[in-house]
C-alpha cells in the first residue's frame, strides 16, 4: 500500500499459547452465535408472533357482559359498548374500485421508504387493517358490479346490512351523477356510506376521468349546503368532548379538510374538532348513514376508518357510551364485566380491541335487549 | 527487550499476557459505568419521536401477524425488523402493554420538522429498544479492545481503544436518538475480525447481515475477498476459500429474504432506496443532481474500493497485509461519505478511526470533528426529542415544551435554529472525514505538489 499504514501488528501467530487463544476465540465464538441467534429468532418471531396470540368472548347478562380477553404477549384491551339505536351492525362490506374510471385525489406525503398511498394501495391495507379487527367478508367491486350490488339489495332490502367504502374522491356515474341516485337510494334504504378523500359528492367518476356534478352535491346528501369543510389544513383542533370516543376508540385523524359540520344534521361526530368540522362525521340519511372521514389520505385516517367500521359505532349511537373498561392482559386471560343500564335503548354494539392507538386486534358484535 | 535472547516458552508468555489480558479490569469498569449512566440520562430524555413511532409500528404489525411489509411502517432490509421482532418478544415477556399514545397537545408541532408525530411512545417502550443498543455498544467496544489488544499486544492501548467507541458522544446520542446503526457496526467488525481469523464462513455471515442492516458494508465485499486471495495464495487455497466467504455472504441473505421470497414482498424491502432515489428525482433540478450524486459518488467508491482491493490481493507478507486490510478500510469508509452522510452513519467509520488513531495521533482531530459533529447534528432536533418525557413524565409541561419547539424551529433569519445546529454538527463531521483521508494522504500529496514544483523550477 502506498502512503503510512495505520497499523502495523500480525494475525494470529503461530506462538501463541493455546489457551489464551482458546478462550479468546470462544468469546467470539459466543458474540458470532448471539448475534446470528438474536437475527433468526427475530425472523421466526416476526413471522409466526400472530399466529393464534389474540382471543376475546362476550356473554351478555341481564346486568351487562362478562367478557373475556385473552392474549399471548402484553396488551393493553378496550371494551365499549354502546347504545346504537336503529343502526344494524353491518355483515357485508363493499369497496369501490375501478381502475377504467376516474379518480379525484390529492396526493399525499408519505415517510421515506413508504409506498405511495394511492388508492389501489389504500385499499390493500385497509383490507389487512379490517382483518385484524375481524371485518372479514369484504368484496372490491368495480362501478358496474358495484350498481348491481346495491340495486340488489335494495330489490331484497339488504342494504342496513352492508356497507360501501369509497376512497376514489369521486363516486362512479352508475351510482351517482347528475341523473343517477343509485347510491342516494341505497342509502336511504339503510346502506352505509363510508367515504374518504375529497368533498363527498362533488365529483363523479367516469371511464374517461372525472366531472364535477353541476347540481348541489352537498344537499343531495346532507340536505342542505355549506357544511363540508373546504379549509382547515393547518386548523387548531381538540379532542371533540361531547363524547369520549376519540379515546374509547382510539382515534388518530386529525384533519378537518373535507370534514363535516354535523350541527343541524342528524348524527354523530367523533375525533377532533375545530369547533365546527369535525374528523369523522357520521351523518342520519333516511334509515341509512353516511361517514366522512376527514383529511387526505393518511394511515392515521386508515385506522380510524377500520376501528369506525369494526366497532358498529354509528349516525345512530347515543352520545354516551354504555360502557367502557380498559385494563391490561399479560400472557393470559383477563375477564371483567361492564355493567350496563338496559333502560336506555334496546340494540348494542361490543368491540373489544387490543393495543389502544397501535391496534393489533379487534372483534365487534351487537345485541338486542331483550333477546 | 529482546526476547531472543530468553527460552522461547519464556518469551511466549510474556507476549501472550497482552494479548490475553483480561477485558474486565477496574479502568473497564469505570468506562461502562460512565458509559451506561450516560446512555441512561440521554436515553430517558431524548428520543426521535418520529422513528420510534415507526419502531412502535413496527411491533405492532408483527403482533397483529402482519410480518414486516405487508401492513405500512418498516422500510428498511429485513434484519433490524428481525431485531425488533425479538425486542417485542421481550416487551411480551417483560409485560409491556403500551407502546404509544396520540397526544392532542402535540399537534400545534406537526410541520415543525420533516419528521414530527402526534403518536408519541413511551418511555418503557423506547427503553427496551435502546437496551439492545446498549449491548450492542457495549459489544462493539469489546470487539474494538479485541483487535486492538490483538495487533498492538498492548492491553492500554486496547482499553483505550474500547473508551474511545464506548463514551463517544456520537454513539451515546445516535443511539439515544433510537437509530440503529450500532447493530451494523457490530456485524462490521465482526465480518473483520473472524476475516483476520481465517474464519471465512462466519465472516460471510456477518458481512452479509450488516451489508442487509444498512448497506454500506456492502461496498467493503472485494476489501474481503482480496484479503482471503492474498492471504491464501501461497497455499492454493484462496479460490476454495473465496467460495466459502461467498457462498456464506448468499446463503445468510436467502435466508433473511426467505420470508419475503415466500409472501411476494421481496422487492417492498429495497423500497428505503429506491424511494429515496424517486424523491430525488422528483423535486426538482437540485433533487435530480442530488439523487444523481449519490450514485455517481456510489459508484466512484465502488471503482476505489476494487482497485484498492486489487493492489491488496498482491500483498504476499501476512503482517503487511494485515497492517493493508485496516489501511484499506479506512480509505474505503471515509470514501463512502464523501457523500455527505446523515450523522447515524459515521459510526460504521469509527471503529477504523479509532484503530487508526490507536497507531497514529495525527487521527485525534479527525476523531473529535467526527464524534462531536456527529452528536451534534443527531441531536439538532433536541426539543421534539423531549416529547416522550413530555407526554408520560411529569417533569416537562407540554404546553411549554410546543413553545419551545415552535421557537427553536421557527425561521429567525430565513433559517430556524434548528437547521443552524443541524447544518454546523454536519459540516463539523464532514470535516472530520475528509480530514480523515487528508491525514491519510495529504503527506503523499504535499510531496507530489513539491516534485511537480521541483520539476518545473529544474526545467526553467
Amino acid at each position: 500500500m502506498d502512503g503510512k499504514d495505520v497499523m502495523a501488528g500480525g494475525t494470529e501467530t503461530p506462538h501463541q499459547p493455546k489457551s489464551g487463544r482458546k478462550r479468546s476465540d470462544i468469546v467470539l465464538t459466543v458474540i458470532f452465535a448471539a448475534v446470528v441467534a438474536v437475527v433468526l429468532i427475530g425472523e421466526a418471531y416476526v413471522y409466526t408472533a400472530g399466529d393464534g396470540r389474540y382471543a376475546s368472548d362476550i356473554a351478555w347478562t341481564d346486568d351487562g357482559i362478562e367478557y373475556s380477553v385473552t392474549s399471548k404477549g402484553s396488551e393493553q384491551y378496550s371494551v365499549l359498548v354502546m347504545d346504537n339505536g336503529s343502526f344494524e351492525m353491518i355483515n357485508r362490506l363493499y369497496i369501490y374500485y375501478d381502475e377504467g374510471y376516474g379518480s379525484e385525489l390529492e396526493k399525499v406525503r408519505v415517510p421515506v421508504g413508504a409506498k405511495a398511498l394511492t388508492q389501489e394501495y389504500y385499499i390493500s391495507q385497509l383490507i389487512a387493517t379490517l382483518n385484524n379487527r375481524g371485518v372479514r367478508n369484504i368484496e372490491i367491486l368495480n362501478a358496474a358490479e358495484l350498481k348491481d350490488a346495491l340495486e340488489d339489495d335494495i330489490t331484497s332490502s339488504n342494504a342496513s346490512v352492508k356497507g360501501l367504502v369509497v376512497l376514489s374522491g369521486a363516486l362512479p356515474e352508475t351510482i351517482y351523477s347528475t341523473s343517477v341516485n343509485l347510491v342516494l337510494d341505497w342509502i336511504n334504504d339503510g346502506g352505509s356510506l363510508y367515504w374518504a378523500g375529497n368533498f363527498l359528492g362533488k365529483y363523479y367518476a367516469t371511464p374517461g376521468g372525472t366531472a364535477e356534478a353541476v347540481r348541489n352535491y352537498e344537499y343531495d346528501f346532507f340536505g342542505k349546503t355549506g357544511c363540508l369543510n373546504e379549509g382547515g389544513e393547518n386548523a387548531e383542533l381538540s379532542d371533540i368532548v361531547t363524547n369520549n370516543y376519540r379515546h374509547s376508540l382510539s382515534l388518530m385523524n386529525n384533519r378537518i379538510k373535507y370534514g363535516v359540520d354535523i350541527s343541524g344534521l342528524g348524527g354523530l361526530a367523533v375525533g377532533y374538532t375545530d369547533g365546527t368540522y369535525s374528523s369523522t362525521a357520521m351523518v342520519r340519511l333516511g334509515d341509512g348513514m353516511i361517514c366522512v372521514l376527514a383529511g387526505d389520505y393518511s394511515n392515521d385516517q386508515r385506522h380510524d376508518l377500520a376501528q369506525i367500521i369494526a366497532s358498529g359505532i354509528s349516525a345512530y349511537t347515543d352520545e354516551n357510551a354504555a360502557g367502557y373498561v380498559k385494563g391490561d392482559v399479560k400472557k393470559g386471560t383477563v375477564t371483567g364485566s361492564v355493567d350496563i343500564d338496559y333502560t336506555g335503548g334496546h340494540n348494542y354494539a361490543v368491540y373489544v380491541y387490543y393495543g389502544g392507538y397501535y391496534t393489533v386486534y379487534g372483534k365487534g358484535g351487537s345485541y338486542e335487549h331483550p333477546p | 527487550m529482546n526476547i531472543l535472547r530468553r527460552p522461547s516458552s519464556e518469551a511466549e508468555e510474556e507476549d501472550d499476557a497482552p494479548r490475553t489480558a483480561s477485558f474486565i479490569c477496574r479502568s473497564v469498569l469505570i468506562i461502562i459505568v460512565a458509559g451506561v449512566l450516560l446512555r441512561l440520562i440521554m436515553d430517558i430524555f431524548l428520543t426521535q419521536a418520529y422513528d420510534f413511532y415507526h419502531w412502535g409500528v413496527i411491533v405492532q404489525n408483527i403482533n397483529s401477524g402482519n410480518g414486516l411489509y405487508e401492513l405500512t411502517g418498516y422500510f428498511y432490509t429485513p434484519p433490524w425488523g428481525y431485531v425488533l421482532g425479538l425486542t417485542a418478544f421481550f416487551q411480551d415477556v417483560l409485560g409491556i402493554t403500551a407502546i404509544g399514545d396520540h397526544i392532542t397537545g402535540m399537534f400545534p408541532a406537526e410541520g415543525a420538522a420533516w419528521s414530527t408525530t402526534s403518536t408519541i411512545t413511551t418511555i418503557a417502550f423506547n427503553m427496551s429498544v435502546k437496551l439492545v443498543f446498549l449491548i450492542s455498544d457495549l459489544v462493539i467496544g469489546y470487539l474494538i479492545f479485541w483487535l486492538v489488544r490483538d495487533v498492538t499486544k498492548d492491553h492500554k492501548k486496547a482499553i483505550l481503544g474500547f473508551a474511545l467507541w464506548f463514551l463517544a458522544p456520537c454513539v451515546i446520542t445516535v443511539a439515544a436518538m433510537g437509530m440503529f446503526d450500532t447493530l451494523c457496526v457490530l456485524m462490521t467488525v465482526l465480518a473483520v475480525i473472524m476475516l483476520r481469523k481465517d474464519r471465512y464462513i462466519e465472516s460471510g455471515v456477518m458481512l452479509s447481515m450488516a451489508a442487509l442492516m444498512k448497506f454500506f458494508p456492502g461496498f467493503l465485499v472485494f476489501i474481503f475477498i482480496a484479503y482471503i486471495i492474498s492471504k491464501n495464495r501461497e497455499d492454493g487455497t484462496h479460490v476454495k476459500k473465496t467460495v466459502m466467504f461467498l457462498a456464506a455472504v448468499a446463503v445468510t441473505a436467502l435466508v433473511l429474504f426467505l420470508p419475503q421470497l415466500l409472501d411476494g414482498t421481496f422487492m417492498d424491502s429495497f423500497l428505503f432506496i429506491t424511494s429515496r432515489v424517486d424523491e430525488g428525482m422528483g423535486t426538482g433540478v437540485i433533487g435530480v443532481i442530488a439523487a444523481y450524486a449519490a450514485l455517481i459518488v456510489y459508484a466512484f467508491v465502488i471503482v476505489i474500493v476494487i482497485i484498492l482491493a486489487m493492489r491488496m490481493s498482491k500483498i504476499t507478507d501476512g503482517e503487511k497485509l494485515d497492517s493493508a486490510l485496516f489501511d484499506t478500510l479506512l480509505i474505503a469508509m471515509a470514501a463512502i461519505f464523501i457523500y455527505p452522510p446523515t450523522p447515524q452513519y459515521i459510526l460504521l467509520l469509527l471503529p477504523f478511526v479509532i484503530i487508526a488513531l490507536i497507531r497514529d495521533r495525527r487521527y485525534l482531530i479527525p476523531y473529535c470533528l467526527l464524534t462531536v459533529g456527529a452528536a451534534v447534528a443527531s441531536v439538532s432536533g433536541w426539543p421534539l426529542g423531549l416529547a416522550s418525557v413530555a407526554a408520560h413524565m411529569d417533569i416537562i409541561n407540554m404546553g411549554s415544551l410546543i413553545d419551545l419547539i415552535q421557537s427553536y424551529t421557527s425561521p429567525l433569519i430565513g433559517i430556524s435554529m434548528m437547521e443552524i445546529v443541524s447544518l454546523v454538527g454536519l459540516a463539523v463531521q464532514y470535516a472530520g472525514v475528509l480530514l480523515v483521508l487528508w491525514v491519510r494522504f495529504g503527506e503523499r500529496i504535499k510531496t507530489a505538489i513539491r516534485r511537480q514544483t521541483d520539476a518545473e523550477r529544474t526545467a526553467e
